[in-house]
C-alpha cells in the first residue's frame, strides 16, 4: 500500500467546499483483499480505533462502518475511515471521507476534510501504519500515536486566542489566511485585507508594545494619566531592593521584572528581607532591571480593552490546592494536573501547575514544602500570581465591574497607546471605584491571552474575538473585494481579459490571472501560467487590489483546489467536447465538467453564476449554485434561456444585432454587436458568446450600464491585449490569425470563423501536446484535413511523455483521413515552421498560425513581420483583431 | 580641586530666573571659580550640546545641562568626586542615539514640544490630546506586525512578489549541498545570508563557486539564534536604500562599491589604511561612512580575487573591497516615478508607515522590471544618517519629514495653557476649568488644592509643582490646561513649560521667577490682572478657545 501522490486541496474542491487532502492509494498487494477477508483485521482495528463506532459509513447510522468492515470492505476505504478517526482523537472533529476507485485498478482515491494539513497528513501517514499493522497482525502503539497526533496538533494548529478571531471572522463571512505557521493571519482580501497575530492587530505599535513591556514606564504614564498605580522604584541590588522596600515603598511589596510578561517572576506580598532577596534573585533572572512596588491586597483581575471599550473582565486565582488531611502537596498537585482542561503549553483552558523554585519559595513562605500534607480544607498556594500560564484559573466577572473601574482601564490602555490591552487590576472589590479601596492597576499588557475570556474556568464565555474582528472590520466590511472567477475549455482567457477591462473602468485597481501571467491593472507582474490557485491567491494578498477574475483553469481545481474561498460572479463559457481529457483521471467532458463546476459552487449567496445556456454540460451546473444564475445565449429562443426567463431569471442574449439583457421579461438593449471590436463587426460567432458571458458578469457585479458599455466598446483587440487569442494579421495582403487555441472545440470554432475573411487558399501551422489523448489528436488532425489546403505540423519542445515524432504521426494519420488538404509537411523546430509557414502566405491566403507558447510566438512573428518590413515585403497592414 | 562635601544641586527642567535652556543650579562649599566652564567643557567632551553657565555668587553657579544625569556626574568629576571616564560610559548610555537626536531636533526646530520619556530613545511630542510617540525612526503608528514582517525575509519576500515589486528568486537552503543546488538554478552567482540577517552581518554576496558558497553557508548558519540559511540570485548591480515616509519616497542614497588601486608597493592593509584617512570615515555614529577593515566580508571579497589583506596588488589593479555597504551617494532626485511607486508598495505590502527599502538597480532612474533589479528588504526603523549626511549630493531633511508625518496640519502639538500667579489661584483655576469644560474642552488642573481633569481630583496634595504641571500635560485626553505657578516652583525646578498661552497675574510681574513665567508668554498670549474675577475667568476662557 503507497501512496502515488497526496495532494492538499486547500480551497473548494471537488469533494468539498472546505480543505481535503486527496491521496491516491495503490494498494499493491492487498487490491483484492476485503477487510472480512483478512483474519483478525477487523477486530485489530476495532480494538485500536473503538471510537469509530460512531462512524456511519455508507449505511447512514452509527455503527456504519463497523458494519460495513464485518460485510468486507476495500483496505482504502478503511484507511478513509482510519485517517478521519485519527484526526478526531487528536482534536479535531471533522466528518467528511470518501474513497472511490480510479481508472486504474487497485488505486484509489482517499480524500476526507481536515482544519490543518500538517497535522491530516500526519494522520494519513499514520492511518496507512495503523492500517498495514491490522493487516499484517503487527504491533500498533495506539496511545503513543494519538499522543504524537495530539502533539503535531498543538504545534501547528492556531492557537485558542488567534482561533477566536478567526472564527469570529469567519462568522461575519471575512475570509482569513495563515501567513506563517505561528499565529500571523490576514484577514480579508487585496485592499480590504487586515492583519492579526494572536491579540494583536496590524494596528498595535511597536512603540506602545514597548512601553507595555517596560514596567516602570506604564507606571509613570498612568499615574501621569490619573490612573491609580502602585507607588513603585526601579532598584540596582539586592540591599537597595531591601531598603527601597522599607523607606520609600513600604512592606509589604511586590517585586518584579522590570521587563517581563506573563507573570515570570513576579513575587508578591513579600515582608520579609530574606524573601524579597530571594524574590529578587527571581525578578533578576527574567530581567536586567528589577521593581520594588508597593504591595496592594486584593484579588488579580484582569480587564481586557479592546478599542477603547471594555469587553471582559476575569478574576484570576493563582495556583493553589485544597488539602485534604491525607495527601502531599506534591500529590494534590498532581490530582490537580489531571484535569483534562490543563495543558502543558497555552492551547488548551488551563495549564498544568508547575513546581519550580518560585513556587517551592512560594510554599516556604507558607511554612511548607512539598512534601508537607495540609489540613483537610487548608488551601494552599502554589504561586502568588494569578497568570493562567502559571497554573491559574479565571472567573469571569464581566457584568459586575464597575463603571468607574472600567473607565480607569479604557484610560490605561489609552495612555500606553494600545488598541488591544489587558489591563492588570488588583481590587478587593470589583463593584467599587479603585479609588475607594485603594485599587491599582498594576501592568498594561500588549497582546493579552484570550483564553481566560474565552474559556473562563467558570462563568460567562466572552466572544472576545468578535470584538477584535468588529473593531478592525466595522459594520457593513466583510473584508471582501468583488471577485469574479472564469472557466470553460475555450474562451475563458478573452472572457477574463475583457472582464478585468471592464471592471477597470469603474476606477478599481484590478487584479487579473490568466494563462498569461498575473496583472495588476496594466502591469503584468507574473509572465507563467497563472491559471491556478497559487496565482489567484497571491492577487487576493495584494494590498492594492480592489477587484479580481481569475482565469480557473482544470489543473490546479484538481492540483490544489480553488485559490479562493467564494466568489461573486462565476462564469463557464463552455465545456463543449472538453480538452485534456485522460489526464488526472478526467476521461469525459462530464468528468471535465464536475471539475470546473467548482467555481458555481464557490458562488456566494448574493452573487450569479453566468452559464451558457446552449452548452448542456454547463447547464448541468446552475443546481449547484447557491446564488443566482445568468444565462447567456446567442439565440433568443434557446430553451433554457427562456425557461429560465419564465421563472424571472437573467439572461443576455442577441436579438437582431443588438445584445438584449433581460430580467424575466422586462429588458435592456444594451449595444449592437458591431459595436464591440473584438466580433470584427458582428461576423465572429464564438467573440460574440464570449463578449455576452463579459457583459452578463459585468451586469452581475452591479458595474453601471454606462461605464460597461463605454469599455466594451473600447476593448482593443491587438496583440498586446490578448495575445495569441484571434489576432488578426495582414501580411503580404494575406491574412493571418494567430491563436491559442488547441483542441478539438477551438479548432472547429475557428474553422467556421475563417469564412468570415475572404479568402482563396487556406494553410494552418498547428501542433498538438503529446499528453492527449490519440483520438482527441487524431480528430484534430481530421479536422484540419477537412479544412486546409496546406498544413504544417511540428513537434514541441515537452514531447510529455511520448517519444519524438509519435505525437506527430498521430496527427498525420487523423490528416491523412481529411478529404481537403493537398500538402502536409512535418518540420523539426516550431521557430523554422512558424517561418515558413509565413513565407509561404501569398495575398488572398488565410494561415491560422497556431501559437503554442504564446509569448515566444508572438515574440517571433513580431520579430518576422518587423524583418519583412524592412526588406519591403510586408505593407504596414493596419492590425484588425480581435480576442477570445 | 577635590572638596569633601557633595554640593547641592537643583535641577532646573523649564525656563528658570538663569536662562531658558535647562540648568543646573549648584552650590557648593568653598570657591567655585571656574567650576562651571570646566563641568560645560566636561560635558561637551562626552558629546552634549550645552552652552550656557554662569558664575552667581562665590560658592554657586548654573550650568546648561542636556542629559541631568549627566550633568551632575559632570559636576561630581569637575569636584574631582567621579572620574571621567564613568561620565564617558553615562553619557554613552544615556544621551539620545543619533537619529533620535536628529528627530528631537527637528521637533523642537518646529516649535513642537519634545520630551524623553525613558532612558533609551523614546520621545514624546507634544502635549495633552496632541500628544505623539516617536522611538528612532518607529513612530507610534509603526505597527509591531509590519515591524516583524519585515524581520520575516521570508514572508516578507511573498509578500512582496504578491504586491508585484520585483524580488530576486530565492529560497532557504537546508545544508551546503542544498545551496549550491539553488545556485545553478538561479543562474549561478548568488548571495547567502541568514534568514534573519541584520546590518548586512554573516552575508555573503557574489559567491559562485562550491567551496565558496559552502563556507558562506556554514559561516551564515552560526550568526543569530536563526540557523535558517537563504540563497538567492545575486542581483548585479548598485544598492539602494530608499526611505518611504507615509507611502511616498523621501530620500534615496546609493552605496557604492569601493575598490582600491594597487600602486606595487603597498599592501591592502595599506592601501585600505589610507582610505581611512577620509575625514568622513570614522566610527561615530554620524560618520557618513564607516571605515574599511579586514573583516569577514571584506576578506572573502579579497579572497575571490586571489588577494589577502597582505597581497601587494600590482600597479594600476583594481582590487574590490566593498561591494555595497556605504550608502553614501544621495540619489533622492533620480528615482524614476515607476521607483518611487514600488518603494512605496514595498512598505506597504509589508506595513510600515516609515520603512527603509533597500534595493539593487544598475541605474535607479530606469525602472527595476527593466535591469532585472529587485526589492532585497524592507526594514523597520531605518537609520536617518544617510539622508541627513550623504557622503556625496544634498542632504534631505528626513528627520523633519518625519514629525511632519505626525503633524501634517503643521501644527505644534500644543494645547493652550493658562498660567495663574495669583494668591489663593486655586479657586480661580477651577473656575476657569469648568468654563473651558462646559465649552466641551477637556481640562487638567494643577494646583495647590490637588491635580484635577474634567473637574475630577487625580491627587490630592499641593500639585502647583513644575513637576506636577509636566506630568499634566502628559495626560493623553487633556485639551487645555489650567495650572498655577507659584515663585517656589520656579525656583526649585524652572518653569513646567516652555510657553503658555495666557497668564493671570495680581498686578505687574514683581519677582524673577514671575518675570520668567512672564517671558514665556507666547507672541500672541495675554496677560490678565486677576482685578475683576468674573472678567479675568471670560478673558482667560476665550484666549484657551481661541
Amino acid at each position: 500500500m503507497e501512496f502515488r501522490k497526496v495532494l492538499a486541496l486547500r480551497g473548494p474542491n471537488v469533494w468539498a467546499h472546505s480543505p481535503v487532502l486527496e491521496a491516491w492509494v495503490d494498494l499493491g498487494s492487498w487490491k483484492n483483499k476485503l477487510s472480512n477477508a483478512i483474519p483478525g483485521f477487523n477486530s485489530r482495528l476495532m480494538a485500536w480505533i473503538p471510537s469509530a463506532v460512531d462512524h456511519r459509513c455508507s449505511l447512514g447510522e452509527p455503527g456504519g462502518f463497523f458494519e460495513r468492515l464485518r460485510q468486507g470492505m476495500n483496505l482504502a476505504h478503511a484507511l478513509e475511515h482510519v485517517a478521519l478517526e485519527l484526526q478526531s482523537l487528536a482534536g479535531v472533529e471533522i466528518g467528511f471521507g470518501r474513497a472511490r476507485e480510479t481508472s486504474e485498478e487497485g488505486v484509489y482515491k482517499v480524500a476526507f476534510k481536515f482544519k490543518d494539513e500538517t497535522l491530516a497528513r500526519e494522520c494519513l501517514a499514520k492511518a496507512r501504519e495503523l492500517v498495514l499493522a491490522a493487516a499484517g497482525d503487527e504491533a500498533f502503539d495506539m496511545t503513543a500515536t494519538v499522543k504524537h497526533l495530539q502533539h503535531v496538533a498543538d504545534d501547528s494548529m492556531l492557537g485558542p486566542s488567534t482561533r477566536s478571531i478567526v472564527d469570529a471572522a469567519k462568522l461575519r463571512g471575512i475570509p482569513s489566511s495563515r501567513l506563517d505557521k505561528y499565529s500571523l493571519v490576514q484577514l480579508g482580501h487585496g485592499a480590504a485585507q487586515r492583519r492579526i497575530r494572536a491579540a494583536e492587530t496590524d494596528l498595535t505599535g511597536a512603540v506602545a508594545q514597548s512601553i507595555a513591556q517596560d514596567k516602570d514606564l506604564t507606571r509613570r504614564l498612568l499615574q501621569s494619566a490619573g490612573v491609580p498605580a502602585p507607588v513603585g522604584f526601579v532598584v540596582e541590588n539586592e540591599a537597595d531592593a531591601w531598603e527601597t522596600a522599607v523607606d520609600y515603598v513600604g512592606l509589604p511589596v511586590v517585586v518584579k521584572p522590570q521587563d517581563g510578561n506573563q507573570g515570570r517572576g513576579v513575587t508578591t506580598n513579600l515582608s520579609t528581607e530574606e524573601a524579597v532577596i530571594a524574590a529578587f534573585r527571581a525578578a533578576r533572572a527574567e530581567s536586567e532591571s528589577v521593581i520594588v512596588e508597593k504591595f496592594a491586597p486584593g484579588d488579580d483581575y484582569r480587564l481586557l480593552v479592546i478599542n477603547g471599550k471594555l469587553v471582559a473582565a476575569s478574576r484570576r486565582d493563582p495556583a493553589h490546592v485544597i488539602g485534604d488531611g491525607k495527601r502531599t502537596v506534591n500529590e494534590l498537585i498532581a490530582i490537580a494536573n489531571t484535569d483534562p482542561r490543563r495543558s502543558d503549553g497555552h492551547s488548551n483552558v488551563l495549564s498544568k501547575i508547575r513546581v519550580d523554585e518560585i513556587a517551592v519559595n512560594t510554599l516556604a513562605f507558607q511554612g511548607m514544602t512539598a512534601e508537607s500534607v495540609p489540613a483537610a480544607g487548608q488551601k494552599v498556594l502554589i504561586r502568588r500570581n494569578a497568570n493562567l500560564s502559571t497554573g491559574g484559573t479565571a472567573t469571569d466577572v464581566t457584568d459586575i465591574v464597575h463603571p468607574e473601574v472600567a473607565a480607569r482601564a479604557i484610560d490605561a490602555a489609552k495612555v500606553v497607546g494600545l488598541d488591544i490591552a489587558g489591563i492588570d487590576v488588583i481590587a478587593t472589590d470589583i463593584t467599587l471605584p479603585l479609588e475607594e479601596q485603594g485599587g491599582v492597576i498594576v501592568e498594561v499588557n500588549a497582546a493579552p491571552g484570550l483564553r481566560m475570556h474565552l474559556a473562563p474556568s467558570e462563568g460567562t464565555p466572552r466572544n472576545v474575538g468578535k470584538a477584535i474582528v468588529d473593531m478592525l472590520f466595522p459594520k457593513g466590511n466583510n473584508g471582501r473585494i468583488p471577485v469574479a472567477a472564469v472557466t470553460g475549455t475555450n474562451g475563458k482567457t478573452t472572457v477574463t481579459r475583457f472582464l478585468a477591462h471592464v471592471l477597470r473602468g469603474t476606477g478599481k485597481t484590478v487584479g487579473m490571472t490568466c494563462t498569461d501571467g498575473i496583472y495588476i491593472d496594466d502591469r503584468r507582474i507574473d509572465s507563467d501560467d497563472c491559471s491556478g490557485p497559487v496565482s489567484a491567491g497571491m492577487v487576493l494578498l495584494n494590498p492594492e487590489v480592489e477587484a479580481a477574475v481569475f482565469e480557473t483553469a482544470r489543473g490546479g481545481i484538481l492540483r490544489a483546489g480553488l485559490g479562493f474561498d467564494e466568489c461573486d460572479v462565476a462564469v463557464v463559457t463552455n465545456i463543449g467536447e472538453g480538452d485534456h481529457l485522460g489526464l488526472q483521471d478526467i476521461h469525459t467532458p462530464s468528468d471535465l465538467a464536475r471539475v470546473k463546476r467548482c467555481i458555481v459552487e464557490a458562488v456566494s449567496r448574493k452573487g450569479t453564476a453566468v452559464l451558457n445556456a446552449a452548452d448542456p454540460l454547463v447547464v448541468a451546473m446552475a443546481p449547484y449554485c447557491r446564488g443566482s444564475v445568468l444565462y447567456f445565449a446567442r439565440e433568443e429562443d434557446n430553451s433554457v434561456l427562456i425557461g429560465h426567463r419564465a421563472n424571472g431569471g437573467r439572461a443576455i442574449f442577441v436579438r437582431n444585432e443588438t445584445i438584449v439583457y433581460a430580467q424575466g421579461f422586462a429588458e435592456q438593449a444594451l449595444l449592437t454587436v458591431g459595436e464591440i471590436p473584438m466580433t470584427h463587426g458582428g461576423r465572429i460567432g464564438f467573440e460574440i458568446e464570449n463578449a455576452l458571458a463579459v457583459l452578463g458578469a459585468a451586469c452581475a457585479m452591479g458595474i453601471d450600464r454606462r461605464t460597461i458599455l463605454d469599455r466594451a466598446k473600447c476593448f482593443a483587440s491587438d496583440m498586446s491585449k490578448v495575445p495569441g487569442r484571434m489576432n488578426v494579421i495582414d501580411v503580404r495582403g494575406a491574412t493571418v490569425i494567430v491563436d491559442y487555441g488547441h483542441n478539438v472545440d477551438a479548432l472547429r470554432t475557428m474553422v467556421e470563423t475563417l469564412d468570415v475573411f475572404p479568402h482563396q487558399r487556406r494553410l494552418a501551422l498547428y501542433t498538438m501536446a503529446g499528453d492527449r489523448r490519440d483520438d482527441d489528436i487524431q480528430r484534430v488532425g481530421e479536422i484540419l484535413g477537412d479544412s486546409f489546403d496546406r498544413v504544417v505540423i511540428y513537434e514541441t519542445v515537452t514531447a510529455r511523455g511520448r517519444k519524438p515524432g509519435e505525437t506527430a504521426n498521430i496527427l498525420r494519420q487523423g490528416l491523412d483521413r481529411g478529404d481537403r488538404v493537398s500538402m502536409i509537411e512535418e518540420i523539426g523546430d516550431s521557430r523554422t515552421a512558424l517561418e515558413h509557414s509565413l513565407d509561404l502566405v501569398k495575398a488572398g491566403d488565410i494561415l491560422l498560425l497556431q501559437a503554442d507558447a504564446i509569448d515566444t510566438t508572438m515574440e517571433w512573428v513580431g520579430e518576422y513581420l518587423r524583418s519583412s518590413r524592412k526588406a519591403g515585403i510586408v505593407s504596414d497592414g493596419a492590425v484588425v483583431s480581435a480576442g477570445r | 580641586m577635590n572638596l569633601t562635601q557633595p554640593p547641592r544641586i537643583r535641577t532646573l527642567r523649564g525656563p528658570n530666573t538663569w536662562a531658558r535652556a535647562p540648568v543646573l543650579d549648584v552650590t557648593i562649599l568653598g570657591s567655585c571659580a571656574g567650576i562651571a566652564e570646566t563641568v560645560l567643557q566636561l560635558q561637551r567632551e562626552v558629546g552634549c550640546r550645552v552652552a550656557f553657565h554662569r558664575t552667581l555668587s562665590a560658592g554657586r553657579f548654573a550650568v546648561e545641562y542636556e542629559d541631568a544625569e549627566v550633568g551632575r556626574l559632570a559636576v561630581a568629576v569637575a569636584l574631582g568626586h567621579a572620574d571621567k571616564a564613568a561620565l564617558a560610559d553615562l553619557a554613552d548610555s544615556v544621551l539620545l542615539g543619533v537619529n533620535t537626536r536628529a528627530l528631537h531636533d527637528a521637533a523642537l526646530r518646529r516649535g513642537i514640544p519634545v520630551r524623553r520619556l525613558d532612558r533609551g530613545s523614546l520621545l514624546q511630542l507634544g502635549w495633552g490630546v496632541h500628544q505623539r510617540r516617536l522611538c528612532g525612526a518607529f513612530t507610534d503608528r509603526t505597527s509591531s506586525i509590519g515591524e516583524s514582517i519585515g524581520w520575516n525575509k521570508p514572508l516578507a519576500k511573498e509578500l512582496l512578489c504578491a504586491a508585484g515589486v520585483p524580488v530576486p528568486e530565492g529560497r532557504r537552503v537546508a545544508d551546503a549541498e542544498d545551496a549550491w543546488n539553488a545556485a545553478q538554478e538561479f543562474g549561478g552567482v548568488v548571495v547567502v545570508k541568514p534568514e534573519a540577517a541584520n546590518h548586512g552581518r554573516g552575508v555573503f554576496i557574489g559567491l559562485e563557486t562550491r567551496e565558496e558558497i559552502g563556507e558562506a553557508f556554514t559561516k551564515a548558519s552560526g550568526e543569530a539564534e536563526n540557523p535558517n540559511v537563504i540563497v538567492e540570485r545575486c542581483v548585479s548591480g548598485s544598492e539602494h536604500r530608499v526611505l518611504v515616509i507615509d507611502g511616498v519616497v523621501a530620500a534615496a542614497a546609493r552605496g557604492d562599491a569601493l575598490y582600491v588601486i594597487g600602486d606595487a608597493r603597498r599592501t591592502i592593509q595599506e592601501l585600505m589604511d589610507e582610505v581611512n584617512l577620509d575625514p568622513r570615515r570614522g566610527y561615530a555614529p554620524e560618520a557618513p561612512l564607516s571605515p574599511v577593515g579586514p573583516d569577514e566580508v571584506t576578506l572573502a571579497t579579497l579572497q575571490r580575487q586571489g588577494y589577502d589583506a597582505a597581497s601587494v596588488p600590482a600597479q594600476g589593479a583594481r582590487v574590490l573591497i566593498q561591494r555595497n555597504g556605504n550608502m553614501s551617494t544621495d540619489v533622492t532626485d533620480l528615482v524614476c516615478p515607476e521607483n518611487q511607486r514600488l518603494a512605496a508598495l514595498a512598505a506597504r505590502a509589508v506595513g510600515l508607515d516609515v520603512a527603509g527599502v533597500d534595493l539593487v538597480a544598475d541605474d535607479i532612474s530606469r525602472p527595476l522590471h527593466e535591469q532585472r533589479g529587485g526589492v532585497l528588504e524592507v526594514n523597520a526603523m531605518p537609520g536617518l544618517m544617510m539622508h541627513l549626511h550623504p557622503g556625496v549630493g544634498l542632504p534631505r531633511p528626513v528627520d523633519e519629514m518625519i514629525v511632519l508625518s505626525l503633524y501634517p496640519a503643521g501644527g505644534k502639538g500644543r494645547i493652550p495653557i493658562i498660567a495663574v500667579s495669583v494668591e489663593s489661584a486655586a479657586e480661580l483655576c477651577l473656575r476657569i476649568s469648568s468654563r473651558l469644560e462646559a465649552a466641551g474642552l477637556c481640562t487638567g488642573v494643577a494646583c495647590k488644592s490637588g491635580l484635577f481633569v474634567t473637574g475630577q481630583a487625580k491627587r490630592s496634595g499641593n500639585r502647583a509643582t513644575s513637576h506636577d504641571i509636566f506630568e499634566l500635560l502628559l495626560h493623553p485626553l487633556i485639551e487645555a490646561a489650567v495650572v498655577e505657578v507659584t515663585d517656589e516652583a520656579v525656583v526649585n525646578a524652572g518653569l513646567g513649560f516652555d510657553c503658555c498661552d495666557v497668564v493671570i497675574f495680581d498686578g505687574e510681574p514683581r519677582t524673577d521667577a514671575q518675570r520668567v513665567l512672564y517671558e514665556s508668554l507666547n507672541p500672541g498670549g495675554i496677560t490678565i490682572p486677576s482685578s475683576s474675577a468674573e472678567d479675568c475667568v471670560d478673558w482667560a476662557v476665550a484666549a484657551a478657545r481661541r
